[in-house]
Parts: structure tokens; sequence; C-alpha cells
């Protein structure tokens, strides 16, 4: 019995050490894995800048920021699309940030957690996020541009569907920044004897600020990348000029972008290039701003 | 408050970042407006193609004019054009006085689009900034169900407004006032390589006509099944998506009505993908705008067409005088009741005198002197 327990035990001995020997191995097949998944991913990316500068940088001049459409690409520019960009977002933003803050307020403070209500509503904003772009583009089309308000083809329709688009992601990223406020910062507001009102303007805002700014500004570069439905909504393929009101005809830097690759001549796709860089550089900007925002206004409880 | 370390830094670029992009465009949109005196045989840019700028004689107080144009070799298409201020008189059609303005909206084919954009391009130049026109490019269909909605004043077509788009317009009390604008034709093209230097149109039908019994296959699969002795083997098709105004077009052609095509074939609204498909391909054949065809002679050789009195090059002279089999007209549609129909009218007076040239640098088949002769009488009776 001795000697086969002795065998026995040098057999579980080695066996042992192959199975660690396959689960090392195992190990290093995964951490390879990993870093060529990293590689695939970033190598991409990287490439796809590098060519995009690289094919951009004979157009990138003030001359191309300044010029305004042209059916021929030596002098063609994007200042109409650059304008047109911000009369659509800068509105879109602002409108749907206090409509999303007031409704996380009231959702997040005034509304019982675990009703009904509330699990209704927040059911259907968490579907609205997910709704494919095109959907509120055909939405907007039926009854912003046509139909109930008729306001056609404009800067107006295109900013409210825009902002009717974003509403859902800021609204959802707005409750996470407020439920993220300790609740005994109330409780110290409410035991020195301030109201409600008072306790959320003056202490819970100020502290979700991050957060609320961080959702909004990339709600935002959402909505500044965004064409589908804008294509719907007749942003237009040449503007002579900047827009000068809510009720003019605009295009917009996503769409310059198509126009110019779908473009037969070649020399539209150096357009191309470098309008996707001054692009990719304003979303570069506005999430930069999300950073600073986030930073400066910073609280550790 | 925590400061987090590099914030400084971080804001510093956030303003080097945000400067890099509006100062240039601030600075840009101030320095643009202002234009200093200019002569005769001053040099231009090329955004300033066709700009008209008054010169008052200080004795005399006469006044000249002198627009920017092409100075070198004749054509906008030069390998390097050099652009200048020269003398013109001022015609009616020049709207450098235009006093209201003019803000027109026009939607439609994308095959108008370029013709119509040079046009817009230059008007606006010509009234130093008062004409903005806008074009949209929802394609001929799409154009006509906006105009006859009452959402646009112009709509481009690359065919004639069709029985139901009659109707809707109709519906909604639009009339309208069509304009012959320019001639386009289609290629046919092939692989330089391809030996074949003529086609048939019954060859072309018997390559595009759908299978009867099939949902929409063709039943040409090879280059010999179409054309009788040809042995290049596997026939590769590329076309217009039906969407498009070129699909209506070709098909109306080929098979007299517009919707019957063969539905096996690299299908695109891009003209460049049938470029790009048929350079890559010695058995392929595509088809779209004799401008485009011009435009990559040296990637794609466009084919003569036969339609039974002889082979007919495909070129601009045999598209103007209808003998090439494949040339149609281009419309833009006027509504008579639009707001802005004064200033339309000088849109498309200034468009007519300058047929020619705009023509000519949209790379489209510009009209013959009677169709612009019929064209201006249309406009001026609107």
């Amino acid at each position: 019995m001795t000697s086969q327990t002795l065998a026995e035990t040098l057999d579980s001995r080695s066996l042992t050490s192959s199975v660690v020997g396959t689960r090392q191995t195992k190990d290093i097949f995964f951490l390879v894995g990993l870093w060529l998944a990293l590689l695939i991913a970033f190598g991409t990316l990287i490439t796809l800048l590098i060519d995009t500068f690289v094919t951009a940088r004979s157009r990138l001049n003030t001359d191309f920021l300044t010029a305004f459409p042209s059916p021929f690409p030596e002098d063609t520019g994007i200042q109409a699309a650059f304008f047109g960009s911000l009369w659509v977002v800068v509105p879109a933003g602002l409108v749907s940030l206090f409509v999303a803050v007031c409704t996380a307020v009231f959702l997040e403070e005034f509304v019982k957690q675990d009703s009904r209500f509330a699990g209704f509503v927040s059911l259907n904003i968490q579907t609205l996020a997910g709704v494919p772009s095109i959907v509120f583009g055909i939405l907007g089309l039926a009854f912003v541009a046509r139909g109930a308000l008729a306001w056609g083809f404009t800067i107006r329709t295109a900013s409210v569907v825009l902002g009717m688009m974003i509403l859902p992601i800021m609204i959802v990223s707005s409750r996470e920044a407020i439920r993220a406020v300790p609740s005994s910062l109330r409780e110290g507001a409410y035991a020195l004897g301030s109201t409600r009102w008072q306790c959320i303007r003056r202490q819970v805002l100020p502290a979700a600020i991050p957060g609320i700014a961080t959702g909004s500004i990339l709600g935002i570069s959402r909505a500044l990348g965004e064409s589908a439905p804008l294509i719907m909504l007749g942003a237009l393929a040449y503007v002579s000029s900047n827009p000068a009101g809510f009720s003019d005809y605009y295009t917009v830097l996503p769409l310059a972008i198509f126009k110019y690759a779908t473009e037969a001549q070649v020399e539209f796709q150096y357009a191309a290039a470098a309008a996707i860089v001054v692009l990719l550089v304003l979303m570069l900007a506005l999430n930069l701003l999300a950073i600073i925002i986030r930073d400066r206004s910073r609280k550790s409880w | 408050m925590k400061l987090v370390h590099g914030e400084k830094k971080s804001s510093l670029v956030a303003k080097i970042v945000v400067a890099a992009i509006f100062v240039p465009l601030i600075v840009g949109s101030f320095a643009s407006g202002a234009s200093a005196a200019v002569k005769s045989g001053d040099n231009c840019k090329r955004r300033d193609l066709f700009r008209l700028e008054k010169i008052t004689n200080p004795k005399t107080k006469s006044v000249t004019w002198v627009r920017c144009m092409v100075s070198t070799g004749s054509s906008l298409h030069a390998e390097k054009p050099k652009f200048s201020y020269q003398r013109v008189a001022l015609r009616q059609a020049d709207y450098r006085t235009t006093t209201t303005k003019t803000e027109i909206r026009m939607d439609g084919s994308s095959t108008v689009y370029p013709l119509m954009a040079v046009a817009a391009k230059y008007f606006y130049s010509t009234t130093n900034g008062l004409g903005k026109i806008s074009i949209g490019l929802s394609g001929t269909g799409g154009g006509f169900e906006k105009f006859c909605k009452g959402e646009t004043d112009m709509s481009n077509a690359s065919r004639a407004i069709s029985t139901t788009e009659i109707a809707a317009c109709a519906a909604k009390g639009i009339t309208y006032t069509e304009v012959l604008v320019a001639n386009d034709g289609l290629a046919v093209v092939v692989n330089p390589s391809n030996p074949l230097k003529c086609i048939k149109m019954t060859e072309l039908k018997e390559m595009w006509k759908p299978a009867t019994g099939t949902s929409g296959v063709g039943s040409a699969k090879t280059w010999g099944a179409a054309i009788a002795g040809n042995t290049l083997g596997d026939l590769k098709l590329y076309g217009a998506g039906s969407d498009s105004g070129t699909f209506d077009s070709f098909n109306t052609f080929v098979h007299a009505k517009s919707t019957t095509s063969r539905t096996d074939y690299q299908a695109t609204e891009n003209d460049n993908v049938t470029v790009q498909g048929v350079a890559a391909d010695k058995t392929a054949l595509g088809y779209y705008g004799l401008s485009y065809a011009i435009e990559n002679a040296s990637k794609n050789k466009a084919l003569q067409l036969d339609k039974g009195a002889g082979c007919v090059e495909a070129n601009n002279a045999n598209v103007q005088n209808g003998t090439y089999a494949m040339s149609r007209p281009l419309y833009v549609y006027v509504k008579n009741t639009a707001k802005e129909i004064g200033n339309i009218k000088k849109f498309l007076t200034f468009y007519l005198d300058n047929a020619q040239r705009i023509g000519d640098d949209a790379l489209f088949v510009p009209l013959t002197a009677a169709q612009v002769g019929v064209a201006k009488a249309k406009v001026a009776s609107l």
C-alpha cells in the first residue's frame, strides 16, 4: 500500500504541476488576446486619424474655414455649415438642458422612487434614449416640419428635433448626478430649517453640477455629429450664406462632410477630410470643456 | 473644493483649441467683406469668380464695370486657371444694383444640382451677396413632393413632371412653369481595355431587361448573351439606385418605361462608385451622366450608341442635336405664385444670359441659341 501511495502521490504531483502549467499558458494567451484587442481597436483609430489628418493638411487653412459652399472643390469652404451647426445645436442643447434638469429634479426629489408612476416614466425615458435618431427625424418631419406645427425645413425645426433626441440622454445623466448627492447634505439643510426648494437650489443642484455638465455636453456632442434626422429635415446641400435667424435654411457640418465625400471629383475628398478635422476638433473642445467643468466643481465628501 | 493637478494646463489647451477654431473664422468673415478699389486687369481669387465691381472715374464721374473672370486659357477646367478683373458692359442680367434681398429656395434632382450650384454661386457674386439661393438634394421625385406641397419655390428635375405629380400639384392649387435649363446625356461606360466601341440600343435592352417569371433577375449573365459573338465572358453591371433620376432616364431610354430594370446589378446613388467599379473590372459595364464620363475619360470608356441609324459618339454636339440616343433635357419648375417671383425671374434671366458659361463650368451640355430663346420667352411671361 505504501509504495502505491507514493506512486499515487508522485502521479498526483505531476498532474498538479501540469494543471498549473496549462493554467499559466491560458493566462498568457488571455493577456495576449487582450493586448491584441486593444491593438486592433486603437490601431484602427490611430490609422484613421492619421490618414484623415494627412489628407486634410492641404485644405486646413483660414480660406477653407471662411469660404462658403461651392460647386468647385478648390474654393469650397465650411463657414455656412459651421455656423449652421452652432445655430442648430446651441439652442437645442440649452433648452434640453433646462427641461432635463427640471425633469430629473422632479423625478428624483419629488416623486416616490418605488411608485408606479416613477417606474413608468423611467422605463419610457430609458426606451427613448435607445431610439435610433432617424426615428426622431421622421417624427420631426411629420409633426414639426409639416403637420401640426408646420415650421418647414428651418433651423428651429432642426433645433427642436435634435433637442428632443438628446433630452432622454440628458435626463438619465442628470438623474444619476442628483442621485449621487449624499442624502446627509439634504438632511443637514432640512435640519437647518431650509425649505425643499432652498435645499435643492442651494445644496443639491450645485453638488450635482459636475455630473449634469458632463452628461449634457456629451449629449450636445452627439447632436453636433448627427446627420440622419437632419437629412429628413431638409438640411441643404448648398447654402450661400450664414443663417441670420431661426426661420432660415441651413446646413450642418456632418452633412457638409457627407456631401463632399459623395462628390465625384477626387479633390472634394480633401475638403471632406478637412471638414472632418474641424468637426473632430470642435467635439474634442466640447469634451475638454466637460472635463474642465467637472474638475473645477468637483467636491469630495 | 478640491484642486486637481494639471487643471491650469488643461484649461490653457482648451483656450488654444477654441481660439484655433474661432479666431480665423471671425477674422476671415471681416476680411472677406472688405474689398479695396479694383481696376481692370487686377488679379482676383477663384472664390470671387463672376463678382462685379463698379469703377467710377473721379474726373468724369463716368461709371464702368469689371468682372472677375478666367484670364488664362479658355476654360475654368484648365490645368491652373488664373482669375482677373475684366471690363464688361453691364447687362440687364447683372444685378449688382439689386436692392431687394433674395432668398430663393430650390430642391430636387441631384443631376441638376451642380448646374444650379454654379449658377447660384455666380448669382451670389454678381449681386455682391444679395442674391442668396439654397439648394436641396431630395432627388427629382422628392423635390416634386415638396414642390407640390408648396414647400419650395423652384424644383429641379432631370425629367418632365409625371402625371401623378401633376395631380398632386393641382390638388394643392399650385401652378407652375417649366423652363429648360440644360441638356444632359447619359453615357454607357466600360473598362478602357474592353475592345467594344459601339453598342446597339437593342443589345443594351437585352443586357438590362429582367427575365420573365423571375423577381427582377436579369437573363443575360455573359456578354455573349446580349451581344452576338462577344466572348468577353461574365457580365458585371453597375447602375443608378432606383431613387435617382438617372435610373428613371436610363430605363426610359432603354426599355421605354422608367421602372423596368433588372435588379441584380451594383446599384448606387453615387456615380463615383460606378467609376471606380468599372475602372477596376475588365468585364464591367455601367452608366451615368455624360458630364461624369467626360471628367473620368481616363478611367472609363464611353461607348458610341446605335439606335438603328449607325453609331453616334457620346459628345456635346450630338446631345444638343438629339442624334445621340441617350440625351435628355433638364428642367427647373417655377411656382407661378411664389412670393419671390420677381427675384426668381431675375435669377433665371441671369442664368439664361450666361447659360453657355454656366453649362461649361458645371460640365453640362449647354443650351443652343434656339433653346435659350424659348426659355427666355417663358421666363418673361412669369
